[in-house]
């Protein structure tokens, strides 16, 4: 979809997770690859208690209108979660057609792993809870599911989690991949950039391999709106 | 220059422009402040203010710019009026209950002024995220007569920082700037424009006519001061900041949007285009400006963050040929920030998508303490003694009022903990135990500890010092300034000389459980104020200041 065949008036991404995943980085870096091509761009800055235990949430809008920073009920059209149990807990900010990308595993809250462990398995609960999870998130019709963490591992380092989650969702960005490399050149120390870009592409690759039952968005054409004209 | 930014950014020209950056609001704030060439900043850390001052540590220029992290925000406030009385621009920034400490000294400083510019940046929380109360702090701009800016988004957070202090100049006067949660965290595009110097002669004046406030004193400066808020309406209604857009249907004038902030760019996204739209940038605005607005519309829609501030005012102009729409007509919630879906439900009527499958119950994340810390042993400790009487105080130590432990009685404000436990000790209470952190004791604790000395009143204040302000990001405490070697505050030192009967440091850690119990227990048998003094480094901040303990004990 081009400017042509019908604008695309705005794109929302609402990135969940927990606090320490670096999703206050993927949301600079969405916002920055997508500040090549979109006039308004906006993103929001949530950390509240995010060191200490608490979840984490972040949004990115682009749009050729003036926009605010803020995701209300059914406007996001892309959820990425790197916790499957934030993603389901974001799932009311999703449109109806919207898309899910997101991290297969959860990481169950403190005080539930507190109690199963006077109470009960907290191994065979956690699985439980992760399945009931999952169950969720397979309703919505667009949902793309995989192990970022197994995925880390094959690269040797977990930390490049969250480029790998931003790689299996980028198809649906509606942004062209080398402006999202663009960005990450921009925004990440040198050393680490070359690592990163592999992690975004064996993300993008195993998503693509995956397919699922998840259309991807059309990527913009480029650049229809030339940067400082 | 200033007005053409303004007005080609909201109609026409691309936001992301050659060299716009996406800031946050607060980022925007300290930007702007720079660029008007401040010579000071002062603040106490409180969400969702903290990061201005934050920012200003990072970037500013020691060598031009002072930057303070202040014991409270009534000396962060003190600090930066003393600048700008000798003729320098300076900048405090705190959240909305943070004014309430300051208001004092703000309230009192209005009617004498300022040479230098000084402005006040305030961040309210309409929602509560991370504070106790949602006030509004439009309600001190009233009480004042200081003027009030309010953006709607980063790049008039930062063309409002420069303009407030050239207008602080003009009308001599603190120019307070309204953030709130949204345009202080949401980011968006800012282009900065070239910084100016600002004064650069600091003089101290002696002129007590104008500010010895004296009864017969203050009676002059008030009547000035209520001279002045006419022109200052005038001025703010002229600037580029107030904005209208008429209807797109010029034969339907019927629907128009009243709004301030981030009520405007809400305005922006989703008014249909036949709604107009006047956009307040601040307070006093004219109230004539507003009364032909009503009178021009059948139906007026106000979108405003907290409370219903200009929507009170819009009522008591409109007679019955204007419907006035919005919190107090019940239409969207009286309480917190703006919810898009209840503005779409004012322009189309219909609720939104009804085909969504209900959603599930999730179990909540809440937040909790950091694994390590030593607050877990206390607080387990506190769980095992009976009737006691914990009034706690605002910080780390507010968690314990949360599960797994639930041991505090209650939370009011800052020092709050000691001050109610002054009023259980006059009624008798034997065992009474007021939990407060360090930073928060130096910000008003000693006074209520002062009080309980003074009375011989029997309670056990349990100090919890680790080192920093940690729930806010760990901001330093004096005791551990930025350069250790001129910290001059002993903090046991202190205690004792405030005249506490006793003073114990302790560490959680070699203490344990059962520990701490019995040292909280022991106290209740003593009479008088004893403090027990929890030492132990915060392990998200400030690394290396207390002994280093082995992994052990920290995992134990």
């Amino acid at each position: 979809m081009n400017l042509r065949n019908g604008p695309m008036p705005g794109f929302s991404v609402l990135l969940a997770g927990l606090g320490g995943q670096g999703i206050m980085l993927l949301a600079k870096v969405i916002a920055s690859a997508a500040a090549r091509h979109f006039p308004y761009v906006c993103r929001s800055e949530f950390r509240g208690l995010s060191q200490r235990g608490g979840a984490v949430q972040a949004c990115v809008r682009y749009s050729r209108k003036p926009i605010t920073a803020i995701i209300g009920v059914g406007e996001a059209d892309l959820v990425l979660g790197l916790d499957a149990l934030e993603s389901a807990r974001a799932l009311p900010a999703l449109k109806p057609n919207g898309r899910v990308v997101s991290h297969d595993g959860i990481l169950p809250p403190h005080h539930l792993w507190r109690t199963w462990q006077d109470t009960s398995d907290p191994e065979y609960e956690s699985t439980k809870l992760r399945e009931q999870t999952l169950a969720h998130l397979n309703r919505i019709s667009q949902v793309c599911l995989l192990d970022a963490g197994s995925l880390a591992q094959r690269l040797g380092n977990h930390r490049v989690f969250n480029f790998i989650m931003l790689g299996a969702a980028s198809h649906h960005l509606r942004l062209p991949a080398e402006s999202l490399h663009g960005a990450m050149g921009d925004l990440l120390s040198s050393t680490l950039v070359a690592l990163n870009i592999q992690a975004l592409k064996l993300g993008r690759r195993t998503s693509h391999e995956r397919r699922a039952s998840i259309t991807p968005f059309p990527v913009h054409e480029h650049t229809p709106w030339v940067r400082g004209a | 220059m200033k007005m053409a930014s303004v007005l080609e950014r909201n109609h026409s020209a691309p936001a992301t422009a050659a060299g716009s950056e996406i800031l946050s609001g607060d980022h925007a704030v300290a930007w702007g402040a720079l660029d008007a060439g401040i010579a000071f900043a002062s603040s106490y850390p409180g969400t969702p203010a903290t990061d201005i001052v934050e920012i200003l540590h990072r970037v500013a220029d020691p060598a031009r710019v002072k930057v303070r992290w202040s014991i409270n925000e009534k000396v962060a406030y003190e600090s930066a009026l003393a600048v700008a009385i000798g003729g320098l621009r300076a900048l405090a920034a705190m959240k909305q209950v943070g004014l309430n400490v300051a208001s004092d000294a703000f309230l009192n400083s209005c009617p004498a002024g300022i040479n230098g510019g000084l402005v006040l940046v305030v961040g309210d929380e309409p929602e509560c995220h991370s504070s106790q109360n949602k006030q509004d702090t439009r309600w001190y701009r009233e009480m004042s007569g200081a003027l009030l800016l309010e953006p709607a988004d980063s790049q008039e957070a930062y063309d409002m920082a420069r303009a407030a202090f050239d207008w602080s100049e003009r009308f001599l006067i603190p120019v307070i700037l309204r953030l709130t949660t949204r345009t202080a965290y949401g980011c968006s595009p800012v282009l900065r424009r070239k910084p100016v110097k600002g004064p650069s002669v600091f003089a101290w004046p002696k002129n007590p006519e104008r500010f010895f406030i004296v009864p017969s004193v203050s009676r002059k400066l008030f009547k000035s001061l209520l001279e002045r808020q006419r022109e200052m309406s005038q001025v703010l209604e002229a600037s580029a900041f107030t904005l209208r857009k008429p209807s797109a249907h010029s034969a339907r004038r019927t629907s128009g949007i009243l709004c301030t902030g981030l009520g405007y760019a809400l305005a922006r996204e989703l008014a249909p285009p036949h709604w107009s739209i006047l956009k307040v940038p601040g307070e006093p605005f004219p109230e004539a400006a507003l009364a032909k607005f009503v009178r021009d519309h059948a139906e007026i829609l106000v979108l405003e963050e907290g409370d219903a501030f200009l929507e009170r005012k819009a009522r008591l102009i409109a007679s019955d040929t204007c419907r006035v729409r919005g919190r107090i007509s019940g239409e969207l919630t009286h309480f917190g920030e703006l919810h898009k879906e209840e503005i779409r439900h004012v322009f189309h009527g219909a609720a939104s998508d009804p085909t969504q499958p209900p959603w599930p119950t999730l179990p909540p994340r809440l937040p909790e303490i950091c694994k390590p810390c030593g607050y877990h042993k206390v607080f387990e400790a506190i769980k095992q003694i009976k009737d006691v009487a914990t009034p706690s105080d605002i910080g780390c130590n507010s968690l314990g009022g949360l599960p797994p432990y639930s041991v505090m009685d209650g939370v009011w404000a800052m020092g709050s903990s000691i001050g109610v436990a002054c009023g259980l000790a006059a009624m008798g209470h034997k065992r009474v135990l007021a939990i407060i952190g360090d930073s928060t004791f130096y910000h008003a604790g000693i006074p209520p500890l002062l009080e309980a000395v003074q009375n011989a009143y029997c309670m056990t204040v349990l100090l919890l010092d680790n080192g920093t302000a940690a729930m806010t990001g760990g901001q330093p405490v004096p005791h551990k300034s930025n350069d250790p070697q001129t910290s001059k505050v002993d903090l046991v030192r202190l205690i004792h000389a405030l005249g506490a009967d006793s003073c114990l440091p302790f560490d959680p850690h070699v203490l344990g459980v059962s520990g701490i119990r019995q040292l909280i227990e022991a106290s209740f048998e003593r009479s008088g104020v004893k403090v027990l003094l929890y030492r132990s480094q915060c392990g998200l901040y400030s690394p290396g200041y207390f002994p280093a303990r082995t992994e052990t004990s920290v995992s134990a």
